[in-house]
């Protein structure tokens, strides 16, 4: 069984290079589980897409992540022991909830089989789960931010 | 003693909805190709107030203007006379927003049924190649060749960037990609944090053209790595990372120096192909290709490293997504036995270039 804790304590985290980001990204894949949803929010360039890619190489997927703002919607395959798939999703180009069943994402969230990742998730809030995980990125000239609230 | 056989096309993977109408004719191992008839419909207008395409839209369009279109085509050939004269029926089944190739696909499949032709999917990248295959218009001077082969292609657009290596026509070895955005994709987003109005690529080149290139060094990620992969995320954070900092903002020179980043990333690894692989002739395809900065520069960039290469770039009437490249593509499989049945035929999102 999942638990939801229902904590709301946020957690800073500054990202320098990119063991940092591998590190934000071992914390969260340890307590990732089937039918979660991770919601990204940030700027262009803030770095969503670099840490989804981080994501990925931790839960050993074999396929290069790349930016899904042209296809929107990607599904990869993670290695033992993780025992779901990862649903990569850009919401960049989508308006609002509504479009979530035309690209097909309506199928993968709280899927207990996929892990669903959203950048830009902000703009569909509206038709994620209570449960989702948000990671908030920003950037000041010198250094990148993320807020993970778990 | 040649063949030859004439295609319907129809593309709808994004958001232009095209028609078309292409012979070919198969002398030996070379083709040549004629549009017959090229109908467009652009949603560009639609999506500039949503700020890029919405992929639900998008479907809905292609719905409406693909029958349109359609009629407009049996004006100017009777659909007695096409049917007549149609061999095969091309389209895009992939890569592309799915709602959006499913609209073109189920159209083609009715149509296949009803004239009991075959159908011939197209992958929408092929397209795109085949494109600089296209003549044009009478009246219009343009040379037109057939390809010359290994041919190296650099596919640049809004979602792909791909350089790709074919032996012969119709076949590809995928060189190199992206890591993470496209380069159509690097101009559109960089553009809009220029705060330009979507489609920002066009925009950004536009407000290049009086600026300075050499203003600001943006980085060219991976340009001095020994591999033929592309990244332009960094470019993306880099730009945003300098809006932030400086008070005072030349936009011109930013948007000639953002350009040239990208411009020299693209015309670097295709020259290191260039020198690895030594293909008798380089093709420019995709939405990209139309930026008269990479044709100059790549066109310079080869006279200068290999001056016998031959060069190809499409018509600029063919480098946004359109029916006639499909077509092109399309005619060129048909006559080499590439067919499918209504029944059989599936669109694939990520259909991949082999």
């Amino acid at each position: 069984m999942k638990k939801h804790l229902g904590k709301t304590n946020a957690k800073k985290y500054s990202l320098r290079t990119l063991d940092d980001t591998t590190a934000l990204a071992k914390e969260l894949a340890a307590t990732l589980r089937g039918g979660d949803v991770v919601g990204l929010v940030g700027e262009l360039g803030t770095g969503k897409t670099n840490f989804v890619q981080a994501l990925a190489k931790t839960l050993g997927v074999k396929q290069a992540v790349k930016s899904p703002t042209f296809t929107i919607l990607q599904l990869y395959q993670t290695a033992k022991p993780y025992d779901f798939s990862l649903c990569h999703v850009d919401a960049y180009r989508l308006r609002g909830a509504e479009d979530l069943s035309a690209v097909g994402l309506a199928d993968y969230i709280g899927d207990p089989n996929t892990v669903v990742i959203i950048e830009w998730a902000d703009t569909i809030k509206k038709a994620l789960p209570k449960t989702t995980r948000w990671l908030t990125f920003s950037f000041t000239a010198t250094k990148r931010t993320v807020t993970l609230s778990l | 003693m040649g063949k030859s056989a004439t295609v319907l096309a129809i593309e709808t993977s994004c958001d232009e909805t095209g028609v078309a109408v292409v012979t070919g004719k198969k002398s030996g191992n070379r083709y040549e190709l004629t549009v017959r008839e090229h109908l467009l419909h652009s949603q560009i207008a639609t999506h500039k107030k949503t700020g890029g395409v919405v992929p639900e839209v998008a479907a809905r369009e292609h719905a409406v203007q693909l029958p349109r279109l359609l009629v407009a085509l049996s004006k100017k050939i009777p659909l007695a006379a096409l049917m007549q004269e149609v061999d095969a029926i091309a389209v895009t089944a992939g890569p592309g927003l799915v709602t959006s190739l499913l609209v073109g696909v189920e159209v083609t499949k009715t149509i296949a049924l009803a004239w009991e032709k075959p159908l011939v999917p197209v992958n929408h990248l092929e397209g795109h190649v085949y494109a600089s295959l296209l003549k044009p218009n009478k009246g219009e001077r343009h040379k037109q060749r057939d390809f010359v082969f290994p041919l190296l292609v650099l596919i640049v657009s809004g979602g792909h960037t791909e350089l790709v290596l074919m032996k012969q026509h119709l076949n590809y070895r995928i060189l190199g990609t992206t890591r993470d955005d496209a380069a159509g994709e690097a101009f559109d987003k960089t553009a809009k944090l220029l705060g330009l109005p979507y489609p920002g690529g066009p925009a950004l080149s536009t407000l290049a053209r009086t600026g300075d290139p050499t203003a600001i060094t943006f980085p060219r990620p991976m340009l001095k790595s020994d591999n033929l992969e592309f990244s332009f995320s960094g470019l993306k954070t880099a730009v945003a990372t300098y809006l932030k900092k400086q008070k005072r903002i030349n936009r011109r020179d930013v948007a000639a120096s953002i350009e040239l980043a990208i411009v020299d990333a693209l015309v670097g690894k295709t020259i290191r192909a260039v020198e690895r692989y030594r293909p008798a002739g380089v093709v420019i395809a995709g939405g990209v290709a139309a930026n008269r900065l990479l044709r100059s520069e790549l066109e310079k960039a080869l006279k200068q490293t290999a001056p016998k290469t031959k060069f190809f770039t499409p018509l600029l009437a063919y480098t946004t997504d359109n029916g006639a490249m499909i077509g092109a593509a399309g005619v060129i499989r048909y006559l080499n036995g590439t067919k499918s049945q209504p029944a059989t035929l599936r669109v694939n999102p990520h259909l991949p270039l082999k």
